[in-house]
């Protein structure tokens, strides 16, 4: 059974669904986060007293930032990143759930699968990952790492972990649609198969020997913060 | 709040540019008078019965002293309602007049844009109907706020419900310009006016765009006749065409020319379009914005000849056009819907889909307006045209005898090495020179140095091993690279190889080398020359039955004549992965020739376009495995000019020989010229007798009776190769002050002419060529 704070988080990213349109590139604030739950659900996100003329930027604060161990906030979850303050974009993790929160029919159901297909894409058309499929023993060196995961020394170390566990999220997140769909793969109205299931598990093959092989490097970069 | 102002303004000029801008010709003028004609036929207008449904179109250029004029007589008699409604621009109620539904639109501007655009002089139209006479009109210079002015002609009162005495004095007086007298009209048309007591004639006098005036009648009546804006008033009113009083079409009416089908493929082909569409996007539009309209349909007719290469009778009709109920509004071409796409040149039709109004019916009818409906319904009329191209394609395809392709192909093999003869190996005809330097001083080529006696046979072995897919075919001469040396170390050209293979349970070689896998495991190949005695290295070869294919990247931007490699990950059935497993490999775009590839996965960009290409193993339907996924390869234009392969030029044969872009066999294609070469040809250095194209497979015929006649026609092909390879070389080695590209569209002009006026020609000449006599 949902809890209320789930039925919250699931309110939050049918909005942030809504505010991006399924496009993970598209940034919207935390106010126009708040109006398109505040529109969804007057009373949940409404002023106490003024739920219906008002929306509660505390409350959406409340759901976005952790509030410490145990309690992390949609931000701490993955579901959401922050672009800047008070800035922020669906990933690929928060649109899975968001598209499972949401029940909007199968044309966004589609239009949401592209996004992963082309998230998957990114992926394995790198040219790190193609020379990996022909020798594992590629990449040698952590330069070829960082530019599949868009890392270098000097990148602050909270967007290494981020970069890197987007991707992580990024393939967890298909692997679960996949799963939770019951399916092997995403495909179109016309047939065409968009997602495949071996191939994100050999994608995540791939994100695991990386990590694996430049461990220390991620440590360093990361000042010794990545597991 | 706010204060209007008392009226809309409307900047006068720009907006008679603006309305009648689009008309730019007089056949697209005169097919708007037609459509005029057959909308005030209708019932809710002049009411003309069937059997008066005529009109004539006059064209009179003979008169010296007076201004040449295009004029359209109909029986229907405009009242003052209608030259009033005439009178008034961009009016929409101006078709639909007294009337609930939709009718074909005439805009209200359509043949009134043309009187006002392209006329020098004054144009008019007069109607007499109820024994009165009403006439409006234009004057002044052409393209004037001043002449879009209309006006009672010549004044109020001589041109404003006028009693008249008779029509037949009307006409007459209205004739008169024309040199015609009432008697010198069809028949039909001058019954219909004199038992009706109405006419109308809407005229323009010095028509612009004709030279010195003359109007080149013929073909002005051609091009009428078929504009789709046309065909709706040629199908349901009988019009005639005069030029100076003299009948033209021998006195009948125009008739929408009958263009013949296809052979076995006669049609029409009549598909209803179903009522939701998928776009590619995946969302799903309505045809019948959700059961309110009428479902629409397709239909689709075809041509016995090359539409697009009949320039003047059928280029202009290879379309799809787009029909409401009531009216067409617009066309595209069939290559807009199915680009290169083989046998589509053959096809053209009609989309009839009463939703398509009123929003997408743009201005002046050309084309449909762009939007999700459209789009669908184009996406299903694509579909439809490629099974019907496909269809065509395949009986356009020569069957060609097998025995005589065998003993042609020797024939080829020997013709190719003779011509070496005059050509040096980096594909010129004379040594290299030093600046200033006079051919004549300098001596002939050494002829090539080959060797004779086979000593030892080069193999290019695979490191470990030579993987393939179960399923997959290969030809081993090509993958292998294998080559005859002599002890000298000189190739022996043209040495048969033999083909072994250590376990056929597992591969099979046949004569031509093709290695056949039959079952997964392990065998080791080998070739053999001069009855056994030469034995090549052997090479070991794994057969795996793949379970998975992963192909990356999956987005290629390719530049025309540029390769890349396609990275095809297999896993096979006992989870070993491997990427170099050689595997088939094909692409979905109806032009084969987009891309070659091999089976190694490298792919060369051969004709501008886009396809989805993927690899795999054995027949899909049969247990064969192929990458679930493919790969998008974009043809687009490089900066960088392809470059020639190095050695001789080769001659190779069409439906025998192997195409070292994709290591099969090239077949013939009908669409291009018989001396044929693609981008990715001239990369590898070869030329193609292509014995598909009309006057090879002519040639071809004739063999068994006349082998005469095919070996002229095979050696001048031979010399006509070389010559080009001359060509070529001069145009392209002169240094920096020739341009790159010079050669490369100087020969696809050439090879442009080849296949639209030599396959022309050669259709009209082939009697002659069997039968000698006159000339056709």
């Amino acid at each position: 059974m949902a809890t209320k704070k789930t039925d919250l988080r699931q309110q939050l990213l049918r909005a942030a669904l809504a505010c991006s349109e399924g496009d993970l590139r598209k940034t919207f604030s935390s106010e126009e986060l708040l109006v398109a739950a505040w529109a969804d659900d007057r009373t949940s996100w409404g002023l106490r007293g003024y739920e219906r003329e008002y929306p509660d930027s505390n409350r959406i604060h409340r759901e976005l930032d952790s509030r410490g161990k145990g309690n992390q906030g949609i931000v701490g979850l993955g579901l959401l990143e922050r672009v800047r303050p008070r800035t922020y974009r669906l990933t690929p993790k928060g649109l899975a759930e968001a598209v499972d929160a949401s029940s909007e029919d199968s044309g966004a159901r589609e239009k949401t699968d592209r996004v992963f297909e082309n998230e998957i894409k990114r992926i394995v058309g790198h040219p790190a990952f193609v020379a990996w499929l022909k020798d594992p023993a590629n990449p040698k060196s952590f330069r070829d790492a960082g530019h599949f995961w868009g890392v270098a020394p000097g990148t602050p170390a909270r967007v290494v972990r981020q970069r890197v566990t987007g991707v992580d999220e990024t393939l967890e997140a298909t692997r679960k649609l996949l799963v939770e769909r019951g399916v092997e793969q995403l495909g179109d109205q016309h047939g065409r198969i968009l997602v495949d299931l071996r191939d994100v598990e050999r994608a995540r093959e791939f994100q695991r020997a990386l990590k694996e092989r430049f461990g220390d490097d991620l440590r360093i970069l990361t000042r010794g913060e990545f597991p | 709040m706010i204060e209007r102002d008392d009226a809309i303004r409307f900047h006068e000029q720009g907006t008679l540019d603006a309305v009648t801008r689009w008309i730019s010709s007089h056949d697209e003028g005169i097919a708007e008078w037609l459509k005029n004609v057959r909308r005030a036929y209708q019932a809710d207008r002049a009411g003309v019965a069937d059997g008066d449904r005529s009109a004539v179109l006059l064209l009179n250029d003979a008169d010296p002293a007076g201004p040449a004029r295009i004029g359209l007589l109909d029986v229907g008699g405009a009242t003052l309602e209608d030259v009033t409604a005439w009178s008034t621009w961009q009016d929409p109620e101006a078709s639909s007049r007294s009337r609930g539904t939709t009718e074909e639109q005439t805009q209200g501007n359509g043949g009134k844009a043309y009187m006002y655009r392209l006329f020098k002089g004054s144009a008019r139209i007069v109607g007499v109907r109820d024994g009165k006479r009403n006439s409006k009109g234009f004057e002044g210079k052409a393209g004037t706020v001043e002449r879009g002015t209309p006006g009672f002609v010549p004044d109020a009162a001589s041109g404003r419900e006028v009693p008249i005495a008779s029509v037949e004095v009307e006409l007459r007086i209205a004739l008169e310009p024309y040199g015609m007298d009432p008697e010198d009209l069809p028949r039909r048309v001058r019954k219909s006016i004199l038992s009706r007591g109405a006419f109308t004639l809407v005229e323009g006098t010095e028509p612009l765009d004709f030279f010195r005036g003359q109007i080149d009648a013929e073909e002005l009546i051609r091009r009428t006749a078929r504009h789709e804006q046309s065909t709706l008033a040629l199908q349901q009113v009988q019009i005639y065409a005069m030029h100076n009083g003299v009948p033209l079409e021998g006195g009948k009416p125009l008739l929408l020319p009958e263009i013949p089908p296809y052979p076995e493929l006669e049609g029409p082909f009549v598909y209803q379009i179903p009522e939701e569409l998928p776009l590619d996007d995946g969302q799903v539009v309505t045809t019948t914005e959700n059961g309110a309209r009428p479902k629409g349909r397709l239909v689709l007719l075809t041509s016995r000849e090359h539409m697009p290469l009949a320039y003047k009778n059928l280029r202009p009709r290879w379309k799809m056009s787009y029909r409401t109920n009531h009216q067409m509004i617009g066309s595209k071409p069939i290559s807009d819907l199915v680009p290169n796409m083989p046998g589509a040149a053959f096809v053209y039709g009609t989309i009839e889909l009463p939703t398509l109004e009123p929003g997408y019916v743009d201005h002046g009818r050309r084309r449909p307006k762009d939007g999700p409906l459209v789009e669908a319904v184009d996406l299903f009329a694509s579909e439809k045209i490629k099974e019907l191209a496909r269809g065509v394609s395949q009986r356009r395809s020569e069957n060609l005898d097998e025995r005589s392709l065998d003993e042609v192909h020797e024939e080829n093999s020997r013709l190719n090495e003779f011509k070496n003869r005059f050509l040096t190996e980096d594909g010129s005809g004379e040594a290299p020179t030093g600046e200033g330097g006079d051919p004549e001083d300098d001596p002939p080529p050494p002829p090539p140095d080959y060797g004779s006696e086979a000593d030892s046979i080069e193999l290019t072995v695979p490191d470990p091993v030579l993987r393939v897919g179960l399923g997959v075919d290969l030809h081993l001469k090509r993958i292998l690279a294998a080559t005859v040396k002599d002890p000298a170390g000189r190739t022996v050209p043209a040495c048969e190889l033999e083909w072994h293979s250590a376990d056929p349970g597992v591969a099979t070689v046949d004569s031509t080398g093709l290695l056949v896998p039959t079952a997964a495991g392990r065998t080791e190949v080998w070739a053999t020359a001069s009855g056994g005695e030469v034995e090549s290295p052997r090479v070991p070869v794994e057969v795996w039955t793949v379970d998975h294919v992963l192909l990356t990247p999956r987005e290629i931007d390719l530049p025309l004549g540029r390769r890349q490699q396609i990275v095809a990950e297999v896993t096979n059935d006992q989870g070993e992965r491997a990427t170099d497993v050689y595997l088939s490999w094909s692409h979905d775009a109806e032009d084969p020739m987009i891309v070659r590839i091999r089976p190694s996965g490298w792919v060369v960009g051969n004709r501008l376009g886009s396809t989805l290409v993927t690899a795999g193993a054995g027949d899909p339907d049969a247990g064969g495995v192929w990458a679930r996924i493919p790969v998008e390869v974009s043809v687009v234009r490089g900066e960088e000019e392809p470059e020639r392969g190095s050695g001789f030029p080769r001659l190779l044969l069409t439906g025998r020989d192997l195409d070292p872009a994709t290591d099969a066999i090239r077949e013939g294609d009908p669409d291009q010229p018989s001396l044929w070469q693609e981008v990715s040809d001239f990369e590898h250095n070869v030329w193609w007798l292509n014995l598909q194209s009309a006057e090879a497979s002519f040639a071809f015929r004739q063999r068994a009776e006349d082998a005469t006649l095919w070996r002229h026609f095979h050696v001048q092909k031979v010399m006509d190769m070389v010559t080009q390879v001359l060509m070529q070389d001069e145009f392209t080695r002169k240094g920096d002050d020739e341009r790159q590209g010079y050669w490369a569209e100087h020969k696809l002009a050439f090879d442009r002419h080849q296949v639209h006026t030599v396959q022309q020609m050669w259709s009209a000449l082939q009697d002659y060529v069997v039968a000698g006599g006159e000339l056709p």
